[in-house]
């Protein structure tokens, strides 16, 4: 073993991380010098690409997320606590927690329409809705994709008892609230109906907020 | 398999920089509560996990609530996230927990022989892809469960040996040495598995 070079043994620990690409470049660097003039070295590089090949080789479809993820916030939903001091503000029929939930709706419905009809355009901008005024009784956001017509936005909400209480400039994005006040709305169950529903890009309930100190 | 690009590795690297900036503004949103940053943040994990999940249980839906369970304490955990490694192996390491609770409850008698079936043989190369994935099976099958998983993580995901140990909570000496044993059997093992095509160095190949 000398200064310079490495030796088969730390050769052979080092290769699968220069195979994975994991490696530093004075590691990969001095991989490759022993490579040039170790044949029981090279052969073993060679496997263990053939390794990593096949095995990358060997993959399923990718399977369709959204179910999981509905199924994620309806758990999280279920397990919201109302925040020590929610806001009780409007009376009837609200749960606490969307009450104090309804954080940030211009603000956040922005950048939601922004973000979604952008598909990606700019996800380093990328910013949370954090401090905004509290002033809207939305419990559900809506993004519909964009050639939805009228007629149909029309009957998805009728179907779900809702009307919009917002909407960002371009019409991107919605806040929905229920037709008939007061009642309090099975909102996951709405939710899991919209995203049923063809052409609804996004739904999901408005409590960015809860769980937090108001 | 690298991209034919001059350089590679600096594009790579670069483009990692910028995904593991994204994903830590959305762990760090998603520790304020934020749903819209939470989502982005399972879409961008969720098929490599899945795929990853679906190489240790041929069942579905436990694949499915492993994931539920490890974006679950990804969702309540995310304010601990000390950023002492990358966004995508503290999930990993979340779900690598996750796993070994769920497998464990869920006794290998319920697992069926994972016997994925081919896709369509549409390609030239196809039969000869097909062997390679079969050698990688069986290979695997050889292994401990540590030593299969350490291959995972560093081949599959392309994790380091840093990054394994975080993983597997323990020491990168142990990454290593896990890493030494699996690739010792699978050496040996090869003459028996009719693959030492694929071992051969082209050079000697006539
Ligand atoms: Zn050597």
């Amino acid at each position: 073993m000398s200064d310079e070079g490495l030796s088969h043994t730390q050769t052979w620990d080092l290769i699968p991380w220069v195979v994975n690409g994991t490696a530093t470049a004075g590691q990969r660097a001095r991989v490759e010098l022993h490579l040039r003039d170790c044949a029981d070295c090279r052969r073993e590089f060679a496997l263990q690409q053939q390794f990593q090949a096949g095995l990358r080789e060997d993959v399923e479809a990718d399977p369709d997320p959204r179910p999981g993820l509905e199924r994620l916030f309806a758990r999280i939903d279920a397990d919201t606590v109302p925040p020590a001091a929610a806001i009780t503000h409007r009376g009837g029929g609200w749960l606490p927690w969307l009450a104090a939930a309804v954080v940030v709706q211009s603000v956040g419905l922005a950048l939601l329409a922004g973000l979604l009809l952008g598909r990606g355009a700019a996800p380093d901008d990328y910013r949370t809705f954090s401090a905004a005024p509290a002033r809207s009784e939305a419990v559900i956001r809506l993004v519909v994709a964009p050639d939805t017509t009228l007629a149909a936005l029309g009957e998805l909400l009728a179907d779900t008892r809702l009307h919009i209480v917002e909407s960002t400039a371009d019409n991107g994005a919605f806040g929905l609230a229920p037709r008939d006040a007061t009642t309090s709305p099975d909102v996951a169950a709405t939710v899991a109906e919209l995203r049923r529903r063809p052409g609804v890009l996004l739904a999901e309930p408005i409590a960015g907020a809860a769980g937090k100190a108001p | 398999m690298q991209a034919d690009s001059d350089n590679p590795d600096t594009q790579d690297a670069g483009a990692a920089d910028a995904g593991e900036a994204t994903e830590r503004r959305l762990l760090a949103a998603v520790a304020r509560g934020d749903r819209v940053a939470f989502e982005r943040l399972y879409l961008r994990q969720h098929g490599v996990l899945a795929r990853f999940l679906a190489r240790h249980t041929a069942r579905r839906d436990l694949v499915d609530d492993i994931i539920n369970d490890a974006f679950w304490v990804v969702w309540r955990k995310a304010a601990e996230f000390r950023g002492d490694s990358k966004v995508g192996t503290w999930i990993i390491g979340i779900a690598y927990r996750c796993m070994l609770k769920t497998l464990r409850q869920n006794l290998p008698a319920a697992e069926v022989e994972v016997d994925l079936p081919d896709p369509a043989a549409t390609e030239t190369g196809e039969a000869e892809q097909r062997e390679l994935r079969d050698w990688v099976r069986r290979g695997l099958d050889l292994l401990s469960p540590e030593q299969r998983m350490t291959l995972e993580l560093a081949y599959y995901l392309g994790q380091s040996c840093e990054e394994i140990a975080v993983i597997m909570n323990c020491a990168t000496g142990t990454v290593k040495a896990r890493m030494f044993h699996a690739r010792l059997r699978l050496r040996n093992s090869l003459p028996a598995l009719g693959g030492a095509d694929f071992a051969a160095n082209p050079a000697e190949r006539k």
